[in-house]
């Protein structure tokens, strides 16, 4: 069944293996590149001058184009497994009259359906591993820059290991409901995405309720932000001293206007009030998605199963 | 004698259709069972039920003495099959599909069906979509064979092979089943090939068993009367007849059992297979043959 499951996918398998291998090199070029031309980019940035624009622009264009790139390729991974492996797996078989062979062997469906999707999940984590590991480490080079690590929740490894767990048995699900791979290739796509955003907008922020947190500066900077580290999710309120609003609130900063007249030598204090999930939280969100994402692939998996032992 | 398959009241019905209805039947162990019937008369749903490839609406099967549904590694593990269409992953050479055979059955003959295939001259590196349908054919049964089945099911091996081919497959069945004991169901329109081969026959139409037994005791059963049109209807009242052709100087009725006593100018004649298997697919309101009413399937020729 090892072989057989492989012979079946080894053009997947080769696909995905270039794919995360374009995004290694990628990270590994870049890094190279990178870092003997800004030996002390992490300091720079982050405990250097005031100018900080100038940090994640290496090169303001090239970098924004790789980032989106990097990223994208992570974000890709469980979306290819879903549709070309779980979409694939079952819906194959079934469209043509394959079935007929592989079910009419000497091992019964049941035992080929889980030795299958167990084969087929071992290598979707292990394409995920090495994909999250990837990105991590161009993540991190992104964090020196400043980076949030929020900003890095979709490619962090748990739920990069989960998602493609999600979308593998989605796809086999869809595969054997609707018994033709294009048709479940394309629905694979909607639920992903679907499911992927509304958690995403929806449900990620509300994993623990926000703590609400101050700011204070001197009003002397055009804008006042939440450390990069915390999470805004709720309404920023931007007050002054005595309590009136002041300035333009944003998620998680205020744009002041321009210094008022010095009061008593001193700028007034600005204060931005926030709801944020702070950095500390990040694993355990981490844990919570990886979760409920592993939890609808298991129940998708019983679908699948189902679906499965009743084409007769 | 044990029964290779048993059905008792077995019935698949798809949607609005009946592929089979009420079906009770055996195929008894160690013999060539012939199942034939016209297109549609339910020969490859009986064979995927016993595969376990369909669930009946209603009704028992039993292969090999084990429910395909509830045991169905107990059947998989013993029943090799043919099937309709010839299943094969195109792009897998022939030898994966061997590998695959190996790899899915507990039980596998590599050498054997290596052999099979050389002596047909298959490459066995060339991929299954280059091969004839000929030659498709033979992989699809060197497979079903390289389990080592105690039951080969074969739907219509026959189609697609020449007529050396053909033989050779037929001959090869008679072996199988004289070395190892298996008992092979073939679905086939091929009536010369049953004659061939087979020792038993089940005819299926309009998905009810027509009629099921033993060839040579069938062949016993039945006869052609002959004699003068004038007398023909006093003669079918007292017969069984499954099918009458009446010519302007001569009848012919096929009847089963004993032929009653006949009026000068009438004679008894032994009945071919084919004429037997015709006899019953152009009636199929026939189906059980004694028991119903002995009425003249009136039918001008």
């Amino acid at each position: 069944m090892t072989w057989l499951t492989w012979r079946q996918h080894r053009a997947d398998a080769v696909m995905l293996a270039l794919l995360i291998a374009c995004l290694g090199v990628g990270v590994i070029l870049l890094l190279a590149l990178y870092a003997p031309r800004f030996p002390g980019m992490a300091e720079f940035c982050t405990g250097g001058p005031a100018e900080t624009t100038s940090c994640t622009s290496v090169d303001p264009q090239v970098n924004a184009t790789l980032w989106a790139l990097i990223d994208e390729g992570g974000l890709l991974l469980p979306v290819l497994v879903g549709t070309f492996v779980g979409a694939a797996t079952v819906a194959r078989e079934l469209e043509n009259p394959a079935h007929v062979l592989a079910w009419t062997q000497g091992i019964s469906r049941r035992e080929w359906f889980r030795r299958r999707v167990l084969l087929l999940s071992l290598g979707g984590v292990a394409a995920a591993a090495l994909c999250a590991a990837a990105m991590q480490g161009w993540f991190a080079a992104q964090r020196g820059a400043g980076a949030s690590i929020w900003q890095g929740f979709d490619i962090a490894p748990p739920v990069l290991v989960a998602y493609t767990l999600f979308a593998l048995c989605l796809g086999t699900a869809a595969g054997a409901a609707l018994k033709r791979t294009t048709p479940a290739v394309l629905l694979t796509l909607v639920v992903y995405i679907a499911v992927r955003v509304t958690i995403a907008l929806l449900a990620r922020p509300r994993y623990l309720p926000p703590v609400t947190a101050t700011f204070s500066a001197v009003h002397s900077e055009a804008v006042l932000a939440v450390p990069p580290g915390d999470w805004p999710v709720g309404p920023t309120v931007c007050v002054d001293a005595t309590g009136r609003a002041a300035g333009f609130a944003g998620a998680g900063f205020c744009t002041l206007p321009p210094p008022a007249p010095v009061l008593g030598g001193n700028h007034y204090p600005i204060s931005a009030i926030a709801q944020v999930q702070p950095e500390t939280r990040f694993w355990l969100f981490q844990g919570i998605e990886a979760v409920i994402f592993v939890v609808l692939a298991l129940a998708l998996l019983a679908l699948a199963h189902r679906l499965v032992m009743r084409v007769r | 004698m044990t029964a290779a398959i048993r059905a008792s009241h077995l019935s698949k019905r798809y949607r609005a259709t009946w592929a089979l209805r009420d079906c009770d039947l055996e195929v008894p162990e160690g013999r060539i069972t012939a199942l034939v019937g016209p297109n549609g008369a339910g020969k490859s749903t009986l064979l995927k039920l016993a595969m376990g490839l369909l669930s009946p609406s209603s009704g028992e099967l039993e292969v090999l003495g084990r429910s395909p549904l509830s045991d169905p590694a107990a059947v998989l593990a013993h029943v090799g099959l043919m099937a309709e269409n010839r299943p094969l992953y195109p792009y897998f050479t022939v030898a994966d599909i061997l590998r695959l055979g190996r790899e899915l059955n507990h039980t596998w003959d590599d050498a054997a069906a290596r052999a099979r295939l050389r002596r047909h001259g298959i490459p066995l590196d060339r991929q299954v979509r280059r091969l004839s349908s000929g030659q498709q054919a033979q992989v699809s049964l060197s497979l079903a064979l390289g389990k080592r089945p105690r039951l080969l099911l074969l739907d219509e091996p026959a189609a697609a092979l020449d007529p050396l081919a053909r033989r050779e497959l037929m001959s090869e069945l008679v072996g199988t089943v004289a070395a190892d004991g298996v008992s092979v169901v073939l679905a086939s329109h091929l009536i010369a090939d049953v004659e061939r081969v087979c020792d038993h026959l089940v005819i299926l139409g309009q998905g009810r068993v027509q009629l099921a037994g033993g060839i040579d005791e069938l062949m016993e059963q039945h006869r052609i009367l002959v004699g003068p049109p004038s007398e023909a209807t006093r003669v079918a009242a007292g017969a069984a007849v499954i099918s009458a052709r009446h010519a302007e100087r001569e009848s012919a009725l096929l009847v089963r059992g004993a032929s009653p006593s006949l009026p000068s100018g009438w004679r008894t004649e032994a009945v071919g297979l084919e004429d037997l298997v015709l006899a019953y697919l152009a009636n199929p309101a026939r189906g059980g043959g004694v028991e119903s009413s002995p009425v003249a399937a009136e039918e001008a020729s």
